[in-house]
């Protein structure tokens, strides 16, 4: 089974967006699926080639050739969200109930529309100017997010679904953008701490396996290294 | 109460869900925000019980949903139109991403970047290697998923006829496209209400954009 997104090469792993992949990533190593990790790396700056991808894009057999890719024997499928959701049918993390798949659609797309958001600040050439504007209207966003988990234990509900990997994944960053960025939301906090307790993922962030750098590629203005 | 649909007047992300609406034949209001200003929507955007406030929205009794995709989610549950099996769910999940980065392409080249060489440029690179893939992974299917129509039709068919407004002829190269788009269009309640004056063509986009609002961006497809 492969998931692919990159390959590993020696020491220094810089991947197209590690964003995209990580979700995908924590919910294979919650599930205890075996994987292989595939890593693309592009070079140096001034022009970050990129060929070691496109030299592969259309060999591989993908209907939609994209990064991050998900090959498992005859299936292959490409698009973050369409690999996580087919990964979450297998386990059943993809909200028990009506109520719950409602939450967890909500959430995919918000999630989408908040790391859009974050992703244009990253690497945007105008990175430093712009972070001040982002950081005072981030609060608005938490807060959304806060009152729609509740006191919850997990977005959809009672349930952990895989919006959570995702979720997880991008409060995460901006915790490094903006470390104190969730001292207003203790839910919010305790919904991290909480998700980094769950026995798998707990054993997988302290080992080797575990890639919590970069975030971004290298043409990003912020979270390349 | 028939469940009311909220969203500007543009087309914009509500008519996929519009269309399945009018396809499945329930009742349903569409409450229309003018988009010439914020006003009347800002009224409205804390008082609705909406837990994410934004539009569209979709209200139907206690069931109050935002984002567009979650909406028409929830109503291809509803209504029969969701994949049934695994290889379905497979396709449709993709395909909704794939159309997705599609109309966000389109959106931003009609409010950020438009010009006659942008438009050129998106023609041969963007759209047409996004038709290639689209029309080579529908083959033959009748539909996205294969034989059963779902919520991912409306998708496709919004996105392929917004298109058809920045070229008319861009679907010349893909017979089974053009196919799709007439297959869908000949649904009975869909060309009843593409036949009424209850169907509004055009603008697409918001009065912000460069393209997509303005008649001038129409006159391609519809010279009058």
């Amino acid at each position: 089974m492969r998931s692919g997104c990159e390959k590993i090469t020696a020491s220094n792993v810089h991947t197209f967006i590690v964003q995209l992949a990580q979700p995908i990533r924590l919910l294979l190593e919650y599930t205890g699926t075996e994987y292989e990790d595939k890593q693309y790396e592009c070079g140096p700056p001034p022009d970050y080639d990129k060929s070691c991808w496109f030299g592969e894009k259309h060999t591989l057999k993908l209907d939609f050739p994209n990064l991050p890719y998900y090959v498992d024997g005859d299936l292959k499928i490409t698009q973050s969200n369409a690999i996580m959701r087919y990964i979450a049918r297998k386990h059943g993390l993809d909200g028990k109930t009506e109520t719950e798949k409602v939450r967890v659609d909500i959430m995919e797309n918000e999630a989408m529309d908040f790391r859009n958001r974050l992703v244009r600040l990253c690497y945007n050439p105008d990175f430093e100017k712009l972070k001040s504007d982002y950081l005072q209207q981030l609060p608005q966003y938490l807060e959304q997010f806060s009152k729609f988990l509740g006191d919850r234990p997990w977005f959809a509900g009672e349930n952990l679904s895989f919006v959570d990997f995702i979720m997880y994944e991008l409060l995460d960053q901006h915790t490094i953008l903006a470390p104190t960025c969730l001292k207003d939301f203790p839910n919010l906090e305790k919904y991290l701490n909480q998700f980094k307790a769950l026995a798998k993922i707990k054993e997988y962030m302290a080992s080797d396996r575990f890639m919590d750098r970069p975030l971004n590629n290298k043409t990003a203005k912020f979270g390349n290294a | 109460m028939a469940p009311v649909i909220g969203y500007w007047r543009p087309r914009g992300l509500l008519h996929p869900i519009r269309m399945l609406l009018v396809h499945t034949g329930v009742d349903f209001e569409d409450k229309v925000y003018p988009e010439t200003s914020r006003d009347e929507w800002l009224k409205d955007k804390e008082s609705l019980g909406l837990p994410m406030p934004n539009l569209p929205y979709y209200i139907d009794g206690d069931c109050k949903l935002t984002q567009s995709l979650a909406i028409i989610r929830y109503l291809a549950r509803k209504h029969g139109l969701a994949g049934t099996n695994e290889e379905e769910l497979i396709r449709t999940d993709l395909v909704e991403c794939q159309v997705q980065d599609l109309r966000l392409a389109l959106i931003k080249l009609g409010y950020h970047e438009y010009s006659e060489e942008a438009r050129e440029k998106y023609l041969k690179e963007t759209l047409a290697n996004h038709l290639k893939l689209l029309s080579g992974y529908l083959g033959d299917h009748p539909w996205v998923a294969g034989n059963k129509m779902t919520y991912v039709d409306f998708l496709l068919h919004d996105t392929l006829d917004w298109h058809l407004f920045l070229d008319p002829t861009c679907l010349d190269g893909y017979q089974n496209l053009k196919d799709f788009l007439a297959r869908f269009e000949s649904q009975p309640n869909i060309k009843a209400f593409m036949e009424s004056e209850k169907f509004l063509k055009w603008p697409i986009f918001g009065p912000m954009s460069k393209w997509g609002y303005d008649d001038a961006g129409s006159k391609l497809r519809f010279p009058d």
